[in-house]
């Protein structure tokens, strides 16, 4: 087996346990940050903390092993503006780059409509925000790509005392009951096992591939193909579509390529197997859980939110150069200061998105029997 | 002898993630005062399973007795008096 085939075998393995966890659990990424201005729900945070230091540990377990890790670039406007784009996006779809997938497989349509926004929001962003993306992209805030290149200090000096202090946290949020909810069905997963689960196949993601999960890359390729099929000139003309990279993974012994014309990369093909996986991990998940139900009737602001909402989130991700996955379950543990700067634009567009949806979707009318 | 609530029935499955609960939420306020008394029954029918959780406990904080129940693939909630 060369190095694609094993990364799209174990890509559809991860996903797909991923996929199970997260229907189970509901691992909703948007209601993490969503849900401090919806409804003041903090335990989604705190699972998120679980879960960033326990990566933490791991990614530098495998940086001080010499296995290869995609590295995360210097912060600059377009991670602040391109998270702010995202939070609203997801905020309003009700999903992200996951929650999409996972819901679309557990029969939820509007998952689907989400992922047909984010092919379509790609589409957008290479027709006429390439040259917004570009500028926004020059103007770098400081150097220092992590925080402990910003102290100039070795990671472990900020790796460690995070952990313990995390740890002491944790423990006491366990001991209070604030790690866990109230659960009314015996098929219900808690988060914060769905975060150790996340932790370890986010582990496992770069010990094979090199890049933490992440997946909205492979819409961006949908997309291209797309206006491939459509709109060939537009491919020819366009300069984005020339550029392309390759990067050598020396402990996995493999190169990853991206390209971002429309030819086939082993990034779209590692994405592409994690879609798959998530996608039939949630289906059997919710067969097997005995709640696959696919609804078509409902409010046609719901088909729009999910869909513009997608788009934005596709717009926003190609500026902030990676989407709310790659920077959150990525780019935190990694210390990254670029995926801290788009955390910061991601709480202050779903303080927007909050805001319209109170007033979009409460409008379900009930019926007295 | 009390006479049988009457059900309100709020059908919000396949709806976008966050409005079953503030559906759910406003739906519990509206009918606050018959729910107390006893004349009304809210019963929220989701497909969402963070909702089957999230309803509950929000219910149980205000007062109220709760169920939940699969019922054919999606969930039935009950929110009614103690």
């Amino acid at each position: 087996m060369d190095f694609t085939q094993k990364t799209i075998l174990a890509m559809l393995i991860i996903g797909g346990l991923a996929g199970w966890v997260m229907h189970r659990s509901d691992f909703c990424l948007t209601g993490m940050v969503r849900d401090v201005f919806l409804t003041r729900s903090y335990l989604m945070l705190r699972v998120l903390f679980l879960y960033v230091i326990l990566s933490a540990l791991s990614f530098e377990v495998m940086r001080r092993l010499g296995v290869s890790i995609q590295a995360f670039g210097p912060p600059g406007l377009a991670h602040l503006l391109g998270g702010v784009g995202f939070g609203l996006g997801m905020t309003l779809s009700g999903n992200c780059v996951f929650g999409s997938v996972y819901r679309f497989g557990s029969g939820e349509v509007t998952g689907a409509t989400t992922i047909l926004g984010l092919v379509f929001g790609s589409l957008i962003f290479f027709e006429f925000a390439t040259p917004i993306s570009g500028a926004l992209k020059r103007i770098a805030l400081f150097k220092a790509a992590t925080i402990p290149e910003l102290f100039e200090v070795d990671p472990l000096y900020i790796i460690l005392p995070l952990v313990f202090v995390g740890a002491l946290l944790i423990s006491s949020w366990a001991r209070a009951g604030k790690l866990s909810m109230k659960s009314f069905i015996s098929s219900f997963l808690q988060p914060w096992k769905a975060a150790l689960v996340i932790a370890f196949l986010g582990t496992l993601s770069i010990l094979t591939f090199g890049i933490p999960l992440s997946i909205s890359t492979l819409y961006s390729k949908a997309a291209t193909q797309l206006e491939a099929l459509i709109l060939p000139q537009h491919i020819i003309n366009n300069a984005y579509f020339t550029k392309g990279i390759a990067i050598e993974l020396p402990f996995q012994a493999g190169k990853i390529t991206i390209d971002n014309g429309p030819a086939l990369d082993t990034l779209s093909a590692a994405q592409g197997s994690l879609f798959i996986g998530i996608f039939f991990g949630a289906f059997i998940s919710a067969k097997v859980a005995g709640d696959y139900e696919i609804n078509f009737r409902i409010p046609p602001r719901h088909y729009l939110l999910a869909f513009v909402g997608g788009a934005i989130m596709a717009l926003s991700a190609r500026i902030a150069e990676g989407c709310n996955v790659w920077h959150i379950l990525g780019g935190l543990p990694y210390l990254s200061t670029s995926s801290l700067l788009f955390l910061f634009g991601l709480f202050t567009g779903s303080y927007l998105g909050s805001r319209i949806l109170q007033r979009a979707i409460i409008t379900t009318p009930g019926s007295a029997e | 002898m009390s006479a049988k609530p009457v059900e309100f029935v709020v059908d919000i499955r396949g709806q976008i993630c966050p409005s079953t609960l503030l559906t759910a939420l406003k739906e519990i306020n509206d009918h606050r005062d018959g729910i107390r008394s006893g004349e009304v029954k809210i019963v929220v029918l989701t497909t969402n399973r963070n909702a089957t959780s999230t309803i509950p406990n929000a219910a149980e904080n205000m007062g109220y007795r709760v169920s939940v129940e699969r019922e054919n693939s999606h969930y039935r909630i009950e929110i009614e008096a103690e």
